[in-house]
């Protein structure tokens, strides 16, 4: 039997392996990336697109950090448009189109030319656990298909949709996790063997079309930026040419067909009992729930420079492809339209995010980490960005170091890992702007300032993005001295700024020595949002350090709730389960109440008295 | 929900017992103790006041706005740490007016301090190593004792029906705010947004309905100078008798007549030292008419704002009658915060002496027995109790007029076109301070509302 020796083994190679599998290598682990075919790393499975609102913050969040996602949809995206944009500035959220092959070739080459990182086709078949020395079970490595084995102390599982996953067209069913792909069977008996608990969870897809017969010219033109704005920090500009996606949309009549058919979609015959996301609801859901609506946007995506296929964005569906080819002929510019793959929902195991700890390395083994969309939630850069926190926590920890784990009021990612692993997820989890209470600070411009000198830190942000970043910190402390400093008709310069109708270029003209000062664009622009969010900006900074003092107090993790006579039942049941790292996460489970938070405030401060009761 | 423990902001709160008294006490805690302070207070020595460094005694007077006289003063300081907290502390020592002390309180939440929370004194002690735990899980078991059914019965006795209203409003404003959220999220969806007109209009509305609520309330939110018992029980259960009797006055009307009875009078019963105020009630029987069920309002209202009810039954009730009695009892039960049953017109049976509280309102019989039970029912909790709800009721009142101010602010934001996710910083907050009154926050509201209201997705 052939054995391999690794620090750290990540199994998938979908958007949160490849982050996970970059991070490590890159921060000295000796990494093997393990797939089941080569040729689908870093595939979009569904929409051939990054970014979008809350998303596009987390990719530069990652990028910040010194992830990939970022710089390879830079090089790769065929449309770039900045969202929100007649909102303030918390609310612009980057968003492009990929060309989705060449996406997925250029992350591939990445991962190729990493140092430290082996990618390797493999079947994986079990996961290999050792008694720890504490008591407890560790990772010992990972059994693959044809009697190999990789010894490693770490294991990052990022499979994605493909436990024991079922694909529905209609009445037809087909194992699989993706269209054209298998399955994993053997993952998830051995995590349920590990004492894990599997959940399932419902997802879909549309139709793609062959662009050759739509019919453009009746269709509204949706084009990108003028001005596209790249996600990495490190990108100066975006020089390719865009294209344009369209517009059209469903009609009474479709409706109708769909509700006609109902019987054979399986979310409505009872073939698919698991729930699916709210938010990315399939076609017969829409016309279900929203009964008044009589049409609803598709938008048709192109999905390469060199391919003619194209995704339609707002049908996803599982009816029987019969009735996706009707649907499809009955819309405007579609009339002509082919199907190259048909629409499915796919049903999949998850594993309930709240065994993780904050590192999303699982409570019940030593050095074994989940990410993406096993945690139950949907998205390429959620996937990505747990992928990322889970390959730098593994690497850190095999050194000897403090987890990595960033606050809700420090990043997106920090508000995204904390819902998970605190509230647990009753249906595919989505990144909102909503769900940050800090959601002014957490903005797309200023990622890099929250979060560079962390991953600089931690070793993950090289000399190059050091560099620029530390220049534009300069800039930054440059221009606010000289704003608070500088008067103008008896006013500071910075209370001018903060009147609605003045911009940067005004206060430019009304300092020379401002001006001398020659503020890079994107500095200036940082100034002037800070400056003109300030009080807001203060109020959250403020509610921030407020909560810390009172929520950072830890709690240990051999903390035993069940020994608090005060507790009441429901509150020693939930804190269990979740085991919150502190009293702030103890305070965001649901159903955990202020008086519950007292009591175990008092044990907390005199602990000797526990062990007595 | 987690800033019960922030030991940094100064806490207020009721010391001496609630209810009218030779003096009252407020106190005070937390680093900002001398700064509230400072211009409401004005102490007699003004230097030695300001040179403060050792725990010292002051007398002067409190000026305020709301009060046109001033009111004599003295304060215990300790502007160190070596009160009670091991932070600045202050007493304030004023005679015992149930409505100055609350007009009081209500100045220093207005000067920045934050209606202590119960047993957060203690805590505050606690944590400093000023107590040992033995003696916080004192403190805990009440917590323990009061959450949340006795905060439903704060509610409703100093809220009074205001809490439905503030549930109703929070409603409404997770309504609103799911409509700027979609608009904010869901940008790339055809879903109409919320215009800024329909917004603006809106919140305005919702400021003004609660600024009416929180006027409405003033009222309720007093805490009452002396205990109220109401008298209760079927038709012609003798409650009038025992109303006269106890009062020593015949102030209602009574007769053999059911339903003689067709208001709530009230009058004051002393025993002693003590006195409490008697309500007397229209007799639990079904609403037949406009007149009947105004009567069963006004009492069920009764109950509700009643310290104790005094469930009158007579000794001679017949079976039909007994079970009706039960069920108007266990229904009146639910509605009042303490029940106690007495047997009335003993003198009917006075060999039926085993019961305990057997009286004869005619003869007198057990009048002195029914006194010391209900000076027992009062007793066991009631100083803690009453104390709490009177810090509940300002915080209710501090929560609400931060939400009108937060929603004020919202106005003039949509006014002056500042961003919907300003405005919706600003509906947050208002929203998180009706959650203090009436139940935490969760965003996972919000999302629901969103998804169940717009077809959200591509």
């Amino acid at each position: 039997m052939t054995t391999y020796d690794y620090d750290i083994a990540v199994i998938g190679a979908g958007h949160a392996g490849c982050e996970a599998a970059l991070a490590a290598a890159r921060l000295g682990a000796r990494t093997v990336l393990l797939t089941m075919n080569c040729d689908t790393v870093g595939q979009m499975s569904c929409n051939p697109a990054i970014g979008g609102v809350a998303k596009g913050q987390i990719v530069r969040e990652i990028d910040a950090l010194g992830g990939e996602m970022g710089r390879v949809i830079d090089e790769t995206g065929i449309q770039f448009r900045m969202l929100n944009r007649s909102k303030g500035p918390a609310m612009h959220s980057p968003r492009a189109q990929a060309d989705k092959k060449a996406y997925q070739f250029l992350m591939k080459r990445r991962i190729e030319d990493q140092e430290n990182l082996t990618l390797r086709q493999e079947v994986v078949e079990g996961l290999l656990v050792e008694d720890g020395p504490s008591g407890g079970r560790r990772m010992a490595g990972v059994a693959v298909r044809g009697g190999a084995s990789y010894r490693c102390r770490a294991v990052i599982v990022t499979t994605g949709t493909f436990l024991q996953a079922i694909m529905h067209t209609g009445e037809a069913k087909t194992p699989g996790g993706r269209a054209g792909d298998g399955t994993t069977a053997g993952m998830s008996a051995c995590l349920k063997e590990l004492g894990f608990e599997l959940q399932r969870f419902k997802t879909g897809t549309p139709c793609r079309l062959n662009g050759r017969t739509i019919d453009f010219s009746v269709l509204d033109e949706q084009p990108g930026d003028d001005d596209p704005q790249p996600f990495s920090y490190l990108t100066e500009r975006i020089a390719q040419t865009q294209v344009s996606c369209w517009l059209t949309e469903t009609t009474e009549a479709v409706h109708e067909l769909i509700r006609a058919n109902l019987h054979r979609a399986p979310m409505y015959s009872g073939q698919i009992q698991s729930s699916g996301p709210r938010y990315c609801p399939s076609i017969e859901d829409k016309v279900v729930r929203f009964a008044d609506k009589s049409s609803h946007h598709i938008f048709l995506e192109p999905e390469g420079w060199t391919t003619r296929e194209v995704y339609c964005n707002g049908i996803s569906t599982s009816l029987p492809r019969d009735v996706q080819d009707t649907i499809i002929r009955s819309i405007r510019g579609l009339e002509r339209a082919e199907i190259m793959r048909y629409g499915y929902a796919v049903e999949y195991d998850y594993a309930p995010p709240t065994q993780l700890r904050a590192t999303l390395e699982t409570k019940l083994v030593d050095g074994l980490y989940f990410a993406g969309q096993i945690n139950g939630t949907t998205g390429y850069e959620e996937a990505a960005a747990q992928g990322l926190m889970a390959g730098i926590n593994a690497a850190v920890k095999l050194k000897g170091g403090k987890p990595f784990v960033l606050d809700r009021g420090q990043a997106y990612i920090g508000v995204l890992i904390d819902d998970l692993v605190t509230r647990g997820v009753d249906e595919p989890y989505r990144m909102f702007t909503s769900r940050a209470e800090y959601r002014l600070l957490l903005r797309q411009d200023n990622a890099d300032r929250r979060l560079t000198p962390l991953g600089r830190e931690i070793g993950l942000v090289d000399e190059q993005r050091w560099s620029q970043f530390v220049r534009h910190e300069a800039d930054i402390a440059a221009a606010t001295e000289r704003l608070t400093s500088t008067r103008h008709e008896g006013n500071t310069l910075e209370e001018w700024l903060r009147r609605p109708e003045v911009v940067w270029s005004h206060v430019v003209e009304m300092s020379n020595e401002l001006a001398s000062l020659a503020i890079a664009e994107r500095a200036a622009r940082q100034v002037e949002i800070e400056t003109k969010y300030a009080g807001y900006i203060r109020r959250q900074e403020l509610e921030i350090s407020r909560q810390e003092r009172v929520v950072g107090i830890p709690i240990p993790e051999t903390f035993n709730f069940l020994a608090i006579p005060q507790l009441r039942k429901e509150a020693k049941e939930k804190l269990t389960k979740v085991r919150p790292r502190d009293l702030g996460q103890a305070g965001r489970i649901s159903g955990i109440t202020p008086a519950d938070l007292t009591v175990l405030l008092l044990y907390l401060k005199e602990p000797d008295r526990l062990s007595s009761v | 929900m987690t800033a019960m423990f922030s030991v940094d902001e100064t806490i207020v709160a009721l010391a001496s017992p609630a209810g009218a008294g030779p003096r009252g006490i407020v106190r005070l805690s937390g680093s900002a103790t001398r700064e509230i302070l400072s211009g409401f207070f004005q102490p007699a020595d003004e230097a030695r006041w300001n040179e403060a460094r050792i725990p010292q005694r002051y007398s002067g007077h409190l000026v305020w706005a709301e009060c046109r006289i001033p009111v004599s003063v003295d304060v215990q300081f300790w502007p160190g740490s070596r009160g009670y907290t091991r932070q600045p502390l202050a007493e304030l020592h004023l005679t015992g007016s149930p409505p100055l002390l609350e007009a009081v309180l209500v100045e220093l939440l207005r000067r920045g301090a934050r209606a202590a929370r119960p047993g957060e004194f203690t805590l505050r002690a606690f944590l400093s190593g000023q107590l040992d735990l033995m003696q916080a899980e004192a403190v805990l078991g009440v917590i323990d004792a009061r959450d949340p059914r006795e905060l439903q019965t704060a509610l409703r006795q100093l809220a009074g029906r205001v809490s439905s209203e503030l549930v109703a409003m929070r409603a409404d404003l997770i309504d609103l705010l799911a409509d700027l959220e979609a608009g904010l999220d869901f940008v790339e969806e055809d879903i109409e947004f919320v215009s800024r007109d329909n917004l603006r209009s809106r919140v305005a509305r919702m400021a003004e309905t609660l600024q009416t609520l929180r006027d409405r309330a003033a009222g309720h939110w007093q805490s009452r100078p002396i205990p109220r018992i109401v008298l209760a029980g079927l038709p012609n259960a003798g409650k009038s008798t025992l109303f006269n009797r106890l009062c020593g006055q015949s102030t209602a009307i009574t007769s053999p007549e059911p339903g003689t009875t067709r208001d709530v009078l009230s009058a004051e019963w002393c025993v002693g030292s003590r006195r409490y105020e008697l309500l007397d009630t229209a007799g639990e029987e079904d609403a037949r008419d406009v007149l009947t069920s105004r009567m069963q309002q006004l009492r069920d209202e009764a109950l509700v704002e009643a310290d104790l009810v005094v469930w009158c039954r007579p000794v001679d009730l017949g079976e039909e009658d007994d079970h009706r009695d039960e069920q108007a009892r266990v229904t009146a039960e639910a509605k009042a915060p303490r029940m106690l049953i007495v047997l009335t017109k003993g003198d009917l049976h006075p060999e039926s002496g085993s019961q305990p509280l057997i009286i004869s309102a005619e003869s007198g019989l057990g009048v002195d027995k029914l006194a010391r039970a209900v000076e027992q029912a009062l007793a066991s909790d009631a100083i803690s109790e009453r104390q709490w709800l009177g810090s509940t009721a300002a915080r209710c009142a501090g929560s609400l007029d931060r939400a009108i101010l937060a929603l004020r602010q919202a106005v003039t934001l949509a006014d002056s076109h500042g961003g919907e996710e300003l405005l919706a910083v600003e509906i947050r907050e208002a929203m998180d301070h009706l959650g203090e009154i009436v139940g935490a926050v969760y965003t996972d509201d919000l999302l629901d509302r969103i998804f169940s209201k717009f077809c959200i997705g591509k």
